[in-house]
């Protein structure tokens, strides 16, 4: 086995019936070049509403994957679950099936006061105050997201005429020690981080960035910020979510479809 | 909050290091680190003023082809002297801080002489964790990034974008020691660096902390794992004999300077735009 491995980090998929990765249970046939990941699973019908043919293609644990056509090319729509766990599977698994290419959409929560619950963030790169990516390679190594998809995620938020933010985000796995209904010392905890300048919490994007460049792939990110940690404030869930998720998709959606097609 | 030092000055009012003071420099600034390229890339300027050299901080101040403002402060070698050009500038109006300089390749093959563009730095030195804890991200800022990749682009050179690795101790990882310094460097080949040098890791995390905007843009004469049977390439001395002739790599730094020069103006381009959010 070690010797089909090209170096440290490579690894050979787990192949089940008609050779569908062992978590994602799809195969390369069922997933297109690029693929937007999510972590909600209800999330994935308002994303795969806005392909067109999107044709289920499979669902094993929080693993949901649709395939379709959106803006002229063939992609994907995928959910991921919770936390740096799954996604690492996703991203190696993604590999394993031919999927280099991958933009999550979904929520965080600000540090920085300035960071609107409402607007929509982009995190240039992130703390890795998570697990899942030590066990690859020490804190040394930057999580950050890659510079073309960063780019083609700002000039499809500049051409969609949306508002966006940019910034240094940190990635954490006690999501109950760093939410609006965390624990007691979530200031105490945060505090040292907004000082430095990072403007974002998350679950996810350290595990995502990190183990995409490691593995030589292109990942990128676009949030909308649900609560600020630090005013406290939250966003007007009930009138104002869907619409700004759906701005988060479509500017996800524009800048997949950059990358795919070389733009 | 703003992020400051005290101004610390001497009784001129000149910054205590690099003795330069308000109007001495322009809003980007390009840093060798060596103390004699200063003057070979203030040559490259349209027109250059030499304003002052004390200890290893030469600096030269002008206009590009274009008439943008610009200036090269050299650093020194490590990160204690990028962190002092870092925190001086900023106190005397740098915003934007682009390293221009040398390393060592990581790459599996690697043509002799390319440009190689960080986006990122694995961070191996000590001091950027004086700085921010080990879990922060030493991140080039993507516009700096974006504009290098499109000035080396006019200069028909296909730039690698990737990570940088930065360490303090050079005769801990370099060629000429590789008993097992090529075990100590296969994760990171392994794991995509492109490059390994001596200042980009303190330079992105003091930059993100002091909020300017840093990239660096360097070249790497051959691979420094050549000689190894990891490496995939051609022998570069067979293959590109060119590269071995006397004055390339001077030449090589110098297109790194111009690139660097004809970014400064294109930063000011998508500034102006309003490209850069």
């Amino acid at each position: 086995m070690a010797k089909l491995l090209k170096n440290e980090f490579d690894s050979l998929p787990q192949y089940e019936k008609d050779f569908k990765v062992h978590h994602l249970g799809i195969n390369k046939d069922q997933i297109a070049s690029g693929v937007i990941l999510t972590s909600n699973l209800e999330r994935i019908e308002m994303i795969k509403d806005t392909f067109q043919k999107a044709k289920k293609q499979g669902f094993h644990r929080e693993y949901i994957t649709y395939t379709g056509v959106c803006n002229d090319v063939e992609m994907s729509c995928m959910t991921i679950g919770n936390g740096c766990m799954p996604t690492a599977i996703a991203v190696e698994e993604l590999r394993h099936i031919g999927c280099y290419k991958m933009i999550k959409v979904g929520t965080c929560y600000g540090i920085d006061p300035n960071l609107k619950p409402g607007s929509i963030y982009i995190p240039l790169a992130s703390c890795r105050c998570e697990g899942a990516t030590i066990e690859y390679v020490n804190h040394q190594y930057p999580a950050i997201c890659d510079h073309k998809t960063f780019m083609a995620i700002m000039a499809s938020a500049k051409e969609l005429n949306i508002k966006v933010t940019s910034g240094i985000c940190k990635t954490h796995d006690g999501l109950f020690l760093e939410s609006p209904f965390a624990h007691e010392g979530v200031e105490e905890r945060i505090k040292p981080w907004r000082e430095i300048g990072v403007s974002a919490i998350d679950n996810e994007v350290a595990a995502l960035y990190t183990i995409a460049s490691i593995l030589q792939l292109q990942a990128g990110a676009v949030y909308v910020v649900t609560d600020n940690l630090t005013t406290k404030e939250s966003m007007d869930f009930a009138n104002d979510y869907d619409a700004r998720m759906l701005e988060a998709i479509k500017i996800a959606e524009l800048a997949l479809a950059k990358i795919i097609k070389g733009e | 909050m703003l992020f400051r030092a005290k101004k610390f000055t001497n009784e001129k009012g000149e910054m205590f290091f690099t003795g330069l003071k308000q109007g001495d420099i322009a809003k980007t600034v390009l840093m060798p680190g060596d103390l004699a390229r200063s003057k070979i890339i203030s040559q490259c300027f349209k027109k250059a003023d030499f304003i002052k050299g004390q200890r290893t901080y030469y600096t030269y101040t002008g206009v590009t082809e274009n008439d943008t403002p610009i200036s090269v402060v050299s650093s020194g070698m490590g990160p204690l002297a990028v962190s002092t050009v870092a925190e001086e500038c900023v106190q005397i109006g740098c915003r934007n801080l682009i390293r221009v300089g040398t390393g060592a390749a990581l790459l599996r093959d690697y043509k002799p002489g390319s440009i190689i563009i960080a986006t990122g730095c694995v961070r191996g030195d000590g001091l950027s964790y004086e700085y921010a804890p080990k879990e922060f991200p030493a991140v080039a800022n993507p516009y700096v990034v974006e504009a290098l990749i499109r000035a080396a682009k006019e200069f028909n050179e296909e730039p690698i974008v990737g990570l940088y690795r930065a360490h303090d101790a050079y005769y801990r990882e370099t060629s000429t020691a590789m008993i097992d310094t090529f075990e100590r460097m296969k994760p990171w080949i392994d794991a995509g660096v492109k490059m390994v040098e001596n200042e980009s890791a303190t330079l992105f995390t003091i930059g993100h902390r002091l909020g300017i905007r840093c990239g660096s843009i360097c070249v790497s004469h051959t691979s420094m794992i050549e000689d190894t049977a990891y490496y995939q390439g051609p022998n570069s001395k067979v293959a590109y004999p060119e590269a071995f002739e006397e004055g390339f790599m001077e030449e090589r730094v110098l297109l790194c300077a111009k690139i660097a020069i004809r970014a400064t103006e294109i930063l000011q381009e998508m500034e102006e735009k309003g490209e850069i959010v």
